[in-house]
């Protein structure tokens, strides 16, 4: 029936052969695609979900595994389920530490819903009086920015991991030096969005630093485009008139 | 002596096409597919916002890459192998055709009809994304830079192209396998196993740069080097991402394929060239 046997040597050859002459186009596609990491997140990874999830990741469904643990943290968030919650948080940014989305819901899940689970009620700032609910709310706080710290290498220079920094730093673990350095570094990055400079001044305003928050706003004021929605220009001239004012310029 | 023609290739090809469109298996995948990615507008019950269409462009990838590659396996097999066991390719043969056209024109047959069903997917992505940015843009206008739209559907686009180029190296790998094979589910086997290990190669790469040994590293130099890295193909990690690659990236992978199917059907047409039927 098959003639044809001799032709396997060969054409193995010729395989390897045509490998080897594409093996630098395979190598620039990959490096500019990044390709080269998937080996290293399965290292970082224990192997709760089996070893469908390794194959998914190494066989270019990278992603579609993230999501799918996602969704199933999801299900835990549901539940308040705060080891659950907290250990696929961990675990759908070892698989896919790329997107920023799983890296700022994480931290705002940590930071804003589990001190609420653990003190059993849905209004923390109700009882913020309370030496326990804020001990607890700065340990979750520190929690969340323990998490964003992971982030660091694929995010460096990420301005929303910056604010989100802030934030926490602000409002959970009420340390509003720290959130001015973090402040500091977001409107430093590459292209900060425009609420970053306005929520910056707000703090520096909380802080009783009305001169720096002014000079702050005046100096972004002039770069704010006029025909953007986000941009708010009136709200940052109503701002810094006030300022004015308050301080007698 | 009877001249190579390229219109034998494309009337073998078109009939192809229409066998292959009609085959049921082909209709029932793009209803499977369809209704997969229909399946991700219940995503909607997360109330994820914006981030909700990063997770229906990474489902709809997915599913193009799996659905598409089963297809170009299964498809291929069957329309070239189905032709020598029943003995048709005979009849077809003993008409005035050169080997290397029947091959060709299967092999273009087969591509169309899984290029076909790409394009299918990627409409009905593209529909199913524009209808959730629209409804998500009504729901929180704030998420939406401008009130401007954050798919970039023509990255959509340029995603399928891609896997035209993947599923050309594979329809080219299982023509190979079916010039060779006794059987077309030895054709099918081989094919599945050549995308599995192509899809991958890259770890086969990495193992190579960090083993001592001297015939594991043989091993993985051969698996490396003999077989295409599908890995290269999965950019749609990158445009989910909401990233953009430049045309050069676009221009490699495209001769890459083109490499890897042309040697390929070669190889398929001198093996076919020996058989007997």
């Amino acid at each position: 029936m098959n003639s044809n046997r001799s032709i396997i040597p060969i054409c193995a050859g010729l395989a390897l052969l045509i490998g080897w002459a594409v093996a630098p186009l395979d190598r620039s596609i990959a490096e500019r695609l990044g390709q080269n990491t998937e080996v290293e997140t399965l290292r970082n990874l224990d192997s709760q979900f089996g070893q469908g999830l390794s194959v998914a990741i190494l066989g270019g469904y990278r992603s579609v595994a993230a999501n799918l643990v996602w969704l199933s943290m999801n299900q835990n968030w549901e539940q308040r389920d705060l080891a659950g919650t907290l250990g696929k948080l961990v675990f759908v940014t070892s698989i896919d530490p790329r997107p920023e989305l799983f890296w700022l819901n994480g931290s705002r899940i940590i930071a804003n819903d589990m001190p609420t689970w653990v003190i059993g009620i849905d209004n923390t700032d109700l009882h913020i009086e309370s030496a326990e609910v804020r001990a607890i709310s700065s340990q979750y706080a520190n929690r969340a920015l323990g998490f964003l710290e992971g982030s660091r290498v694929y995010h460096e220079q990420n301005p929303l991991i910056y604010i989100e920094e802030a934030m926490i730093l602000w409002r959970k673990a009420n340390d509003l030096e720290g959130a001015v350095g973090r402040f500091e570094q977001a409107i430093r990055a590459e292209s900060p969005p425009f609420y970053a400079y306005r929520m910056y001044g707000e703090l520096l305003v909380k802080l009783d630093r009305k001169e720096k928050a002014l000079k702050l706003l005046e100096t972004h004021y002039e770069t704010l485009p006029e025909e953007s929605i986000e941009a708010m220009k009136p709200v940052v001239a109503d701002r810094i008139r006030n300022l004015r004012r308050e301080l007698g310029h | 002596m009877l001249s190579w023609s390229i219109s034998r290739v494309v009337t073998i090809g078109l009939n192809t096409f229409r066998e292959a469109v009609r085959m049921k298996l082909f209709i029932a995948m793009t209803i499977l597919a369809m209704c997969t990615l229909a399946s991700s507008f219940l995503f909607r019950e997360f109330n994820f916002g914006s981030s909700e269409l990063k997770f229906i462009a990474d489902f709809g990838f997915g599913g193009m890459t799996v659905f598409g590659s089963a297809l170009a396996v299964i498809v291929t097999a069957q329309l070239f192998y189905g032709e020598i066991e029943h003995r048709t390719a005979l009849t077809l043969l003993a008409k005035p055709i050169h080997r290397s056209e029947f091959v060709l024109g299967k092999f273009f047959g087969s591509w169309a009809t899984v290029t076909c069903f790409l394009g299918m997917l990627s409409v009905c992505l593209v529909f199913v994304l524009w209808f959730r940015e629209t409804s998500i843009l009504e729901e929180y206008p704030d998420e939406f830079e401008g009130g401007r739209r954050i798919v970039q559907y023509g990255e959509i686009v340029w995603f399928s192209v891609v896997q035209v180029f993947r599923i050309g190296i594979l329809c080219s790998v299982v023509i190979l396998f079916s010039t060779y094979a006794t059987s077309s589910l030895f054709a099918m086997v081989m094919g599945v196993l050549v995308w599995i290990v192509g899809q991958l190669q890259h770890i086969a790469i990495e193992a190579r740069g960090v083993v001592d040994n001297l015939i594991l590293k043989s091993v993985y130099a051969f698996a490396s080097f003999a077989l295409p890295n599908f890995h290269l193909f999965d950019v749609g990690e990158k445009l989910a991402l909401g990233e953009s690659l430049p045309s050069s990236v676009y221009l490699k992978l495209f001769v890459y394929a083109f490499l890897y199917s042309s040697f390929y059907l070669a190889v398929a047409s001198a093996s076919f060239n020996r058989r007997e039927l």
